[in-house]
């Protein structure tokens, strides 16, 4: 089944770059330029996810993100030249799932649109093991050993496992790295819990889409590690 | 109202009327006092008749002994000794009889007639007996008896007929005589008070205008009038022998020349009232006033010599004035201890408030010093007890103080300005950044088969990805570097945030051909820092290692406790030729390597200094030939 990807963005030749993207990964693309267009191609057909720009004539992002909201529950990621951390949290706030500022990289927007569709499409994980560890994307099979993030199998080193293991068994819990070295490696670090950092770095490059931007494992600076559950 | 008042003519007749009413009022009391004085108010006509004409017989009888009896004995006192006959007395109704000592009849008048009055007075005279060479052998006192009678029927008209006609008539008239000066004096009221409100008045004129009396001065204007009615007193007195008639002449002229003159000084006095300030023309105001403002020059002439003379000179004068004052207190004093200590007493007494005033004031402008140099810049020094040099000294550093917050909030509104204009043109950057990036990136997944295309496309990818990285440098440098960016102070362990670090970037650092060597305290190192910043600034500095380090060199990252502070530590060899002052390195756009090929802003060190500035840190940066250092001091929590 092809997905219906509507984007919204008042510069053409963004749009029409994503449109070549999307349409390469066999998804439908729709195009809008201002907030009203979007609403109303979302009134007529039947959209799966929406790229909305916040800056546009018209009717901006967030205003029609909100009318949006009073309706739909499809996801909607946000596409923005405004970096501050303030905007982001404002957007995804009001309603949006993610958050890509501009200038992004195709890949990640795609990776972002592939997660997005996944959770919402597959929503209430009915595949998903009363035993397994789930947090967001991020899916642990204990018994088989396995993880998966959004559905697709990622392959981490024992030791990784065990790292995303204990983070995810206490959510929101920071551990500092020499905690981690204590757990996983059943040892004292004696000043290699850089080792610690290192494994942390390949499992983010692994398990998230926009490593320096993580959306699950996050990095507490000064103090240690945590997962978080999405950001919504 | 205005008809009269006005008019020249009503004047002159008022002031007519005016000077008779008064000379009437001041006649009725005259003539009242002298009909009071003789008692008319107080018994009958015929008790004042009686002590009148007591009075008047007195005065014949002495007339009677002294100016017919004695120098008719004397110049007949040999020849004659009997009765004589005298003409003055017979025709009167005035008799008497005379007596020596012995009781007889010496002289008389009287022949039996009827008498309404009788009186008996002595007379005293010393007579000589002569010797034959002519000398006073003896002297005896002899004594005289007169009986005085006063006809019953004053048939004759003199003197005491007149009085008889005078006394009945007065005594009929004892109250009209008060009535009369009364009316008079009501009379001279009104015209008084007409005088007074047309003084001053013209006709034709609504305004009041001063004749030429009213321009000379009050006060000598009443000295020269008082000097007038002086002078007459002084005639009055040199005028005795003029004579009874003369004399009232005199006195009624005079009594009308003064009316006149005090009726002028009262007009004079009404306009000059009318006019406002009346004493201003007067030759004591003129003097007081004078001597006012010269005394206001003086004072404000020391004022101002005061005001210009500098601290010290101020202070001189004041210690040798207090000196001066001393020397004369203990002058004075010299042998009176008591004295001494009460005057050393009225001195602290006054000079400690003064001093410990002087002291507040300075306390007062030596906290505001202290405040402004600190920087609180909303600082005011309250000026309003303060006094001369002290408050002058507190307004100027207040002014210096506004000024300088001004200045204060103008930077800041245009730092702000300025990161506003720089994150908003980086927003417009990065909406055709993105069209670029993207299609650049279409393009390299087409199929190029020309290689320098492909090489083409590779610098276009490179320079719009190192656009991107200066679109966020730029933004936040700006943040960075005017503390726009909310900053999270928590306490930190440094030695985390440097096995992270190493974390991060330990792939990079040997992708780089570099060997890191990491010293670290064994104690935990905590300081109040956000970890997100901190970071940012680890992430700057390392990733310049990477760009800009010597590859196949160590990279030494040290973490020292020292005097209280955690101090961080970044070495590497350049592998470039730092051939710029370290100062010159921070400052934006100026990169260690003069070099535009590589990836980078040549902001990192910038942002890095800045963002450990608003954790409160130092940022040093050492430059030994190719040894590139760089120092992070962070107090220690």
């Amino acid at each position: 089944m092809a997905y219906n990807v509507l984007i919204c963005d008042d510069e053409k030749d963004i749009v029409s770059a994503l449109k070549i993207y999307l349409s390469a990964e066999n998804y439908n693309t729709y195009e809008a330029y201002t907030g009203k267009e979007a609403l109303k191609i979302i009134e007529s057909h039947d959209i799966h996810l929406v790229l909305l720009d916040i800056m546009m004539p018209e009717m901006d992002g967030l205003t029609a993100m909100v009318k949006l909201r009073e309706k739909y529950n499809i996801p909607v990621i946000l596409l923005t030249a405004k970096s501050e951390d303030t905007d982001k949290i404002l957007g995804l706030n009001i309603g949006a799932d993610d958050y890509i500022t501009k200038p992004f990289n195709p890949v990640e927007v795609l990776a972002r649109v592939k997660s997005q569709l996944r959770r919402y499409m597959q929503l209430g994980g009915a595949n998903v093991k009363p035993s397994n560890l789930v947090i967001g994307s991020i899916e642990i099979d204990d018994k088989a050993k396995t993880v998966t993030v959004d559905g697709e199998p990622v392959n981490l080193t024992p030791k990784e496992y065990e790292i995303l293991k204990l983070l995810m068994e206490n959510p929101g819990q920071v551990f500092s790295p020499r905690d981690i070295y204590k757990r996983v490696w059943n040892d004292n670090p004696y000043g290699s819990e850089s080792t610690v950092a290192v494994h942390i770095r390949h499992l983010r490059e692994k398990v998230e889409i926009n490593p320096a931007e993580p959306r699950y494992l996050k990095v507490v600076w000064g103090q240690g590690y945590k997962i978080e559950r999405g950001e919504r | 109202m205005n008809k009269i008042t006005h008019s020249l003519v009503w004047k002159v007749v008022a002031i007519f009327l005016f000077v008779i009413s008064t000379m009437g009022f001041i006649g009725g009391l005259i003539a009242a006092g002298l009909l009071y004085e003789n008692g008319f108010y107080e018994t009958s006509a015929e008790n004042v008749k009686i002590e009148m004409f007591e009075h008047y017989t007195r005065r014949n009888a002495n007339y009677v002994f002294y100016n017919y009896f004695l120098p008719d004995r004397w110049l007949n006192q040999y020849e004659t000794n009997g009765q004589i006959e005298n003409c003055y007395i017979r025709s009167t109704n005035f008799f008497f009889t005379l007596k020596n000592s012995e009781g007889e009849t010496i002289l008389s008048n009287y022949a039996g007639q009827e008498f309404q009055l009788s009186r008996t007075y002595e007379f005293s005279d010393v007579e000589y007996i002569y010797g034959a060479d002519g000398d006073v052998v003896e002297s005896k006192n002899v004594t005289y008896t007169m009986d005085c009678y006063v006809k019953k029927d004053l048939d004759t008209d003199d003197f005491y007929y007149t009085l008889d006609q005078f006394v009945n008539f007065a005594y009929k008239m004892r109250y009209a005589v008060i009535v009369i000066p009364v009316m008079f004096l009501i009379f001279s009221i009104i015209l008084f008070i007409y005088l007074m409100c047309s003084a001053g008045r013209r006709k034709g004129e609504d305004k009041i205008i001063p004749n030429g009396i009213d321009k000379i001065p009050f006060d000598l204007l009443v000295t020269i009038i008082l000097s007038i009615v002086l002078l007459e007193a002084l005639i009055f007195e040199q005028m005795y022998n003029i004579g009874t008639v003369g004399y009232m002449i005199l006195f009624n002229s005079f009594t009308i020349v003064d009316i006149l003159l005090a009726l002028l000084i009262c007009m004079s006095f009404a306009t000059r009232y009318k006019l406002g300030g009346w004493w201003k023309n007067t030759i004591t105001y003129r003097i007081i006033s004078l001597i006012f403002r010269i005394l206001r020059k003086i004072v404000s002439a020391i004022k101002y010599i005061f005001q210009h003379m500098s601290l010290v000179k101020k202070t001189i004068l004041v210690l040798i004035c207090i000196s001066i004052l001393e020397f004369m207190g203990i002058s004075i004093s010299f042998d009176n201890g008591a004295m001494m200590i009460f005057l050393w007493i009225l001195e602290k007494a006054i000079l400690c408030p003064v001093l410990l005033i002087v002291s507040i004031n300075l306390q007062k402008l030596q906290q505001g010093g202290q405040k402004i140099a600190v920087g609180d810049l909303n600082y005011q020094i309250d000026t309003r007890h303060m006094f001369w040099d002290f408050r002058t000294h507190g307004e100027n550093l207040n002014r210096i103080n506004e000024g300088m917050s001004k200045a204060v909030e103008e930077r800041l509104k245009s730092e702000r300005f300025k990161t506003e204009l720089i994150t908003n043109v980086s927003h417009d950057i990065k909406t055709p950044l993105t069209s670029i990036i993207n299609y650049v990136d279409l393009i390299k997944k087409e199929n190029i088969e020309n290689e320098k295309i492909k090489e083409y496309i590779d610098v276009l990818d490179r320079q719009s990805s190192r656009l991107k990285k200066l679109t966020e440098d730029l933004v936040e440098a700006s943040k960075a570097s005017t503390g726009n960016l909310p900053v999270n102070m928590v306490p930190t362990e440094i030695g985390v945030l440097f096995t992270q670090a190493v974390g991060e970037y330990e792939e990079r650092i040997k992708n780089a051909g570099l060997e890191l060597i990491l010293e670290k305290a064994d104690e935990d190192i905590f300081i109040m820092a956000d970890g997100r910043l901190l970071w940012r600034i680890f992430d700057n500095l390392l990733s310049n290692i990477c760009k800009y380090a010597q590859p196949s060199t160590r990279v030494y990252l040290n973490l020292e406790k020292i005097n209280g502070q955690a101090v961080i530590t970044f070495r590497n060899i350049s592998k470039y030729a730092l051939n710029i002052p370290s100062e010159e390195l921070l400052e934006r756009f100026v990169r260690g390597d003069r070099s535009r090929n590589t990836e980078g802003s040549g902001l990192g060190l910038s942002i890095a200094k800045s963002l450990t500035e608003l954790q409160n840190g130092i940022l040093e940066l050492y430059v030994d030939g190719d040894l590139f250092k760089v120092v992070l001091k962070f107090n220690i929590n």
